[in-house]
C-alpha cells in the first residue's frame, strides 16, 4: 500500500542552511505585507515548508485540514453540539495516524503471531509516517473536542487551516492550544522589538543545544554505546544512557526553543514546552515540565475522560497506566515505547507513595527528602529512556542488566566523554537553577550593560553553532519520527 | 509588560545584530580566502588564481583536478620540454581538486581575459571529471574565483554552477561562504591543544586529538606522501563508488566543447590529456572503456588532441601519494614522459 511513494525532497531542518534563509525571507515578508495579508503569507509560507518535504504529502494534511474545518462548521451551527460529529472526526483523525503511523505495528506483530502459531507469513508493509502527523491529528482532535465541548469554532479557513501548518511548531509541536493561537491571529500581532530580539535570542540558544550539546558531545557519547551493546561494559552504559538523557533533552528542548523563537520573529507566542525538567523532584512535577503540551494534551483529552482520578485509587491507577501506555505509543510504533510508557506509568505510582509513605515522613530533613525525591523521579525517568532509545524492549532490558555490576572498565567511550558528560549535565543544572532564581534576562533588560551582553550572548551561541555544524555531527531532530 | 526602556534597548540590541550580520560579512571574505590558502597549503582557487594573474601568462597551462595538480612538477617539465623543444617553454598549472568542465569554462573566463594568453591549454580528462553524478560541487571554487568587478565571470558563473541559487547566495550573503572555511581552519588549533592536553595529561587520546588537524591535512594527498596499502585500498574503495552506476554526463561533455571552444577563439590550441593511475583501471574496467571510447570522440568532435597518458604505468608504489596521485617524486619521473608527449603533440 505504501511501500511505492518515498518522499523525494530533503526536510527543512531548523538546524540547516535552508531554514537559515528561509526564515528571514518569511520574516521580511511577513512585516512588509499589510496586516491583513500576514496570515494568508504565513499559511502559503508553512506549506511551502512542508511541501519541501513532501509536495504529496502535503495534500494529506491539506485534506485533514479541510475536513476538520468542515465538520467543525458544522458543529459550530448546531444549536446543540454533536457527539456524533467528534466521534466522527476523532475517527478520521486517528485513523489517519493509524494508517500511516500503526499499521507497520500491527504489521509486525501479526507476522510475529503468525511466526509463533505456525500461520502463513504475513505480507510486510512498509508504513511511511508523514512528518508531524501526531502533531497535526493532536492539535485537529483537541479542536473538535473543545468545540464539541461549547467551544466558538474558527469560520475563516485561512486562520483555521493557519493553526495546524504554522511552520515553527509544524513538525515537533509545541501542540497547540487554538484558543491561544486563534486568538493571536485575531489580534494581528504587531511588530515588538521585546519579543523579537527574546526569539533570536531563543534561536541561537536552540541551535546551540542542538548542534553543540546535543549533537557534538551527548549523542557521540550515546550512539556508539547503542550500537554495541553487547561488548558495552557498565560504565559504557552509564555514560552512553547519561548522554542520551541529556541529547533528548538538548535535542528536543533546542527544537521547541527554534520554533518558538521562530515564531516570536512573525509575531506570535506558542506555549514552553519544557521547564527545567531535570529539576524535577516528583513525577507529577516532572511530566509539568517535560513536553508540556504532550502532558496537558494527554491529560484533558485521554486521563480526563477515562475518569481521571475520580473514580477510585484503582480506576485512578489503571487510568494513569492507560493513559502513560498510550503516551509511550504516541512516542512511536513500537512495542518498546509502550513499555517506555509503562514503566513511566508505575513510576508515577511508585512516585506518588514514596511521596505519602517516605518522602513526607516526619523528621525527615527537607534538605534529604528533597534530593531523595528528586533522585528518584530523574533516575526513574533514566530508566525509561533505555525503552525509549534502545532498539527492543529486550535490548532495553539488557541495558538495565548492563548498569547493575558497577565495574570499572570502560571499553566504548573515551576517557573525554567519561568527563564531559557528567558535567554538562551538571553545568545544565546549575545554570537552570540559577536561571529559575535569579531570571538574568529579565536583570538586565533595561540596563545599559545589556546593550553589550544580549549581542555577545547570540553571538557567542551562534559562533559555537557555526563551528560545530561544520563538523556535520549535526542530525535530524529525535522528535522528527513522530 | 515590558517598560519603554527594554523597548528601547531591545530596538537597539536588534540593530547591533542586525548590524554585525551586516558588517561581518566583508571581514569575512578577507579571512576565508587566509583560511582556505591555510587549509590547502596554497593550493586552492584564491591562491592559485593570484599567483596565476601574478605572472604573464605562460606558453602552455595544464588546468584540471587533483591529477593535475599532484602528477605535474611544473620545474622538471619545463626543463624536460625546454630540452626537447630546443628553446625555453614556459609552463604553469591550475589543478583544484575535484574540478572538472563546469569548472574549467569559468576558469578559462578569467584566465582568457588577461592580457597575456598561453599558447597550449591541456585539459584534464577521466571517467570521475564526467559523472551525472553530484559528487563533485565546484560552488566553492567558483566563489573563491569571484570578482565582483567581472561581469563576464560572474554570468559565465552562474550559468555552469551545478547549484546556482546557492552560488547567487554566497556572492549575496557571502558568509554562507566564508563560514564553513573560516570554522574548519579555526578548528586547527583546538585539535592540536586537545592532543597536547591529552598528552600532558597521560590520557588516551579522544577521536579528535587522534585526528590530524585540517591545516595539517594540507592539500591532500601531500607531495611528500609515500602510498601504503591502506591509502591505496582506500582509494579503490573510493573509486568503486564513484564510478557505481556510472552515468556519462552530457552536460559536462557540452561543457567540454565549450571550453576547447573558448580556447581556440581565444587563439590557442586546446588538448585533453589522462594522467595516470596506479591500477584504478581495473576498479570498474568496463566504466574506464565506455569512458574512453566516448572521450576519444569528444576529442575528435572538437578537434582537440587526446594526449592519453591514463595507460601508462608506474608501477613502483613508492612513487605514489595513493593509487589516484603521483608523489613529487612521482611527478619528477613523470615530467619526461608529460614532456615527450606534449613535444611530440604540440610542440
Amino acid at each position: 500500500m505504501f511501500t511505492e511513494f518515498t518522499p523525494t525532497g530533503i526536510c527543512v531542518l531548523f538546524n540547516s542552511e535552508i531554514y537559515l534563509i528561509f526564515l528571514p525571507v518569511v520574516v521580511g515578508i511577513n512585516w512588509a505585507l499589510p496586516a491583513r495579508f500576514r496570515p494568508a503569507f504565513l499559511l502559503v509560507a508553512s506549506y511551502v515548508f512542508y511541501a519541501w518535504w513532501s509536495a504529496p504529502f502535503l495534500l494529506l494534511v491539506v485534506g485533514l485540514t479541510a475536513v476538520n474545518y468542515g465538520i467543525g462548521w458544522w458543529q459550530g451551527r448546531r444549536p446543540e453540539r454533536d457527539k456524533r460529529l467528534l466521534v466522527l472526526a476523532v475517527v478520521i483523525n486517528l485513523g489517519a495516524l493509524a494508517a500511516f503511523k500503526y499499521v507497520g505495528l500491527l504489521d509486525e506483530t501479526a507476522r510475529s503471531l503468525a511466526r509463533v502459531l505456525g500461520l502463513p507469513d504475513v505480507p510486510v508493509i512498509h508504513a511511511l509516517l508523514p512528518l508531524g502527523l501526531s502533531f497535526f491529528a493532536f492539535e485537529f482532535i483537541h479542536y473538535q473536542f473543545d468545540v464539541w465541548k461549547g467551544g466558538e469554532p474558527i469560520v475563516n479557513p485561512v486562520r483555521f487551516a493557519l493553526f495546524p501548518a504554522f511552520f515553527p511548531t509544524q513538525i515537533a509541536g509545541p501542540i497547540k492550544r487554538y484558543q491561544d493561537f486563534d486568538a493571536q491571529v485575531r489580534r494581528r500581532p504587531r511588530w515588538d522589538s521585546v519579543m523579537a530580539l527574546e526569539g533570536v535570542e531563543l534561536i541561537a540558544l536552540g541551535l546551540f543545544k542542538k548542534v553543540v550539546l546535543g549533537d557534538m558531545f551527548m549523542r557521540q557519547a550515546a550512539d556508539p554505546v547503542f550500537a554495541s551493546l553487547g561488548s558495552a561494559t557498565s560504565v559504557d552504559v552509564w555514560i552512553g544512557m547519561l548522554a542520551f538523557y541529556g541529547q533528548l533533552y538538548f535535542d528536543f528542548s533546542g527544537y521547541t526553543d527554534i520554533g518558538r523563537g521562530s515564531a516570536q520573529l512573525v509575531g506570535y507566542r506558542v506555549p514552553r514546552n519544557f521547564d527545567a525538567p531535570y529539576l524535577a523532584s516528583s513525577f507529577q512535577d516532572f511530566w509539568r515540565r517535560w513536553h508540556m503540551s504532550l502532558s496537558s494534551w494527554i491529560r484533558d483529552y485521554i486521563y480526563f475522560p477515562l475518569g481521571g482520578s475520580r473514580l477510585g485509587l484503582a480506576r485512578t491507577r489503571l487510568n494513569t497506566l492507560i493513559a502513560m501506555a498510550l503516551a509511550g505509543l504516541w512516542h512511536g510504533a513500537a512495542w518498546h515505547f509502550v513499555a517506555f510508557g509503562l514503566v513511566g506509568g508505575a513510576g508515577i505510582l511508585a512516585d506518588r507513595f514514596l511521596q505519602r509513605v517516605l518522602w513526607s515522613r516526619p523528621g525527615l530533613p527537607p534538605a534529604v527528602s528533597l534530593l531523595g525525591a528528586w533522585a528518584f523521579t530523574q533516575g526513574v525517568w533514566l530508566l525509561m529512556l533505555a525503552f525509549f532509545r534502545a532498539p527492543t524492549s529486550i535490548a532495553a532490558i539488557w541495558v538495565w542488566w548492563k548498569m547493575v555490576p558497577l565495574d570499572l572498565h570502560r571499553n566504548l567511550v573515551t576517557a573525554f566523554q567519561l568527563v564531559d558528560v557528567p558535567l554538562i549535565l551538571a553545568a545544565l543544572l546549575l545554570v537552570q537553577f540559577a536561571v529559575r532564581r535569579f531570571n538574568p534576562r529579565e536583570l538586565i533588560a533595561g540596563m545599559r550593560i545589556s546593550l553589550v551582553l544580549r549581542p555577545a550572548y547570540v553571538t557567542s551561541l551562534m559562533s559555537l553553532f557555526l563551528f560545530f555544524f561544520t563538523f556535520g555531527a549535526s542530525t535530524r531532530f529525535i522528535y522528527f519520527q513522530f | 509588560m515590558p517598560t519603554a526602556t527594554q523597548y528601547r534597548f531591545a530596538r537597539a540590541v536588534l540593530v547591533t545584530l542586525v548590524a554585525t550580520a551586516v558588517l561581518v560579512q566583508i571581514p569575512s571574505i578577507v579571512l576565508a580566502r587566509y583560511a582556505a590558502h591555510e587549509l590547502w597549503a596554497g593550493q586552492d582557487a584564491a591562491s592559485l588564481w593570484q599567483e596565476y594573474r601574478s605572472r604573464p601568462a605562460p606558453e602552455i597551462l595544464l588546468l584540471g583536478a587533483s591529477s593535475t595538480r599532484s602528477d605535474v612538477d611544473v620545474d622538471s617539465l619545463i626543463e624536460s620540454t625546454s630540452s626537447l623543444a630546443g628553446r625555453h617553454v614556459t609552463i604553469a598549472k591550475f589543478g583544484l581538486n575535484g574540478e572538472g568542465p563546469d569548472f574549467y569554462v569559468a576558469a578559462l573566463e578569467r584566465i582568457l581575459s588577461l592580457p597575456t594568453r598561453p599558447r597550449l591549454i591541456l585539459l584534464q580528462v577521466d571517467a570521475l571529471l564526467f559523472t551525472a553524478k553530484d559528487v563533485l560541487d565546484p560552488t566553492r571554487d567558483l566563489w573563491l574565483l569571484s570578482d565582483p568587478m567581472d561581469g563576464e565571470y560572474m554570468k559565465t558563473a552562474l550559468r555552469v554552477a551545478p547549484s546556482p541559487g546557492y552560488l547567487v547566495l554566497d556572492w549575496g550573503v557571502p558568509f554562507f561562504a566564508t563560514y564553513p572555511l573560516i570554522s574548519v581552519w579555526a578548528r586547527c588549533p583546538f585539535t592540536v591543544g586537545a592532543r597536547e592536553l591529552t598528552r600532558r595529561a597521560h590520557l588516551p587520546a579522544t577521536n579528535m586529538a587522534r585526528q590530524k588537524t585540517p591545516c595539517e591535512e594540507g592539500a591532500h594527498p601531500s607531495a611528500d606522501a609515500r602510498m601504503t596499502p591502506e591509502d591505496q585500498e582506500k582509494t579503490r574503495r573510493d573509486w568503486a563508488l564513484y564510478l557505481h552506476d556510472y552515468e556519462f554526463s552530457e552536460r559536462k561533455a557540452a561543457l567540454l566543447r565549450e571550453a576547447t571552444r573558448m580556447v581556440r577563439r581565444a587563439g590557442a590550441t586546446p588538448f585533453l590529456i589522462t594522467y595516470p593511475s596506479y591500477r584504478l583501471r581495473s576498479v570498474n574496467a568496463s566504466v574506464e572503456e565506455r569512458f574512453h571510447s566516448r572521450i576519444v570522440k569528444e576529442a575528435s568532435r572538437v578537434q582537440a588532441p587526446l594526449i592519453d597518458l591514463g595507460g601508462y604505468e608506474i608501477d613502483e608504489p613508492e612513487l605514489w601519494a595513493d593509487a589516484a596521485h603521483l608523489n613529487k617524486w612521482g611527478a619528477k619521473e613523470f615530467s619526461q614522459v608529460l614532456a615527450a608527449s606534449i613535444a611530440a603533440a604540440a610542440l
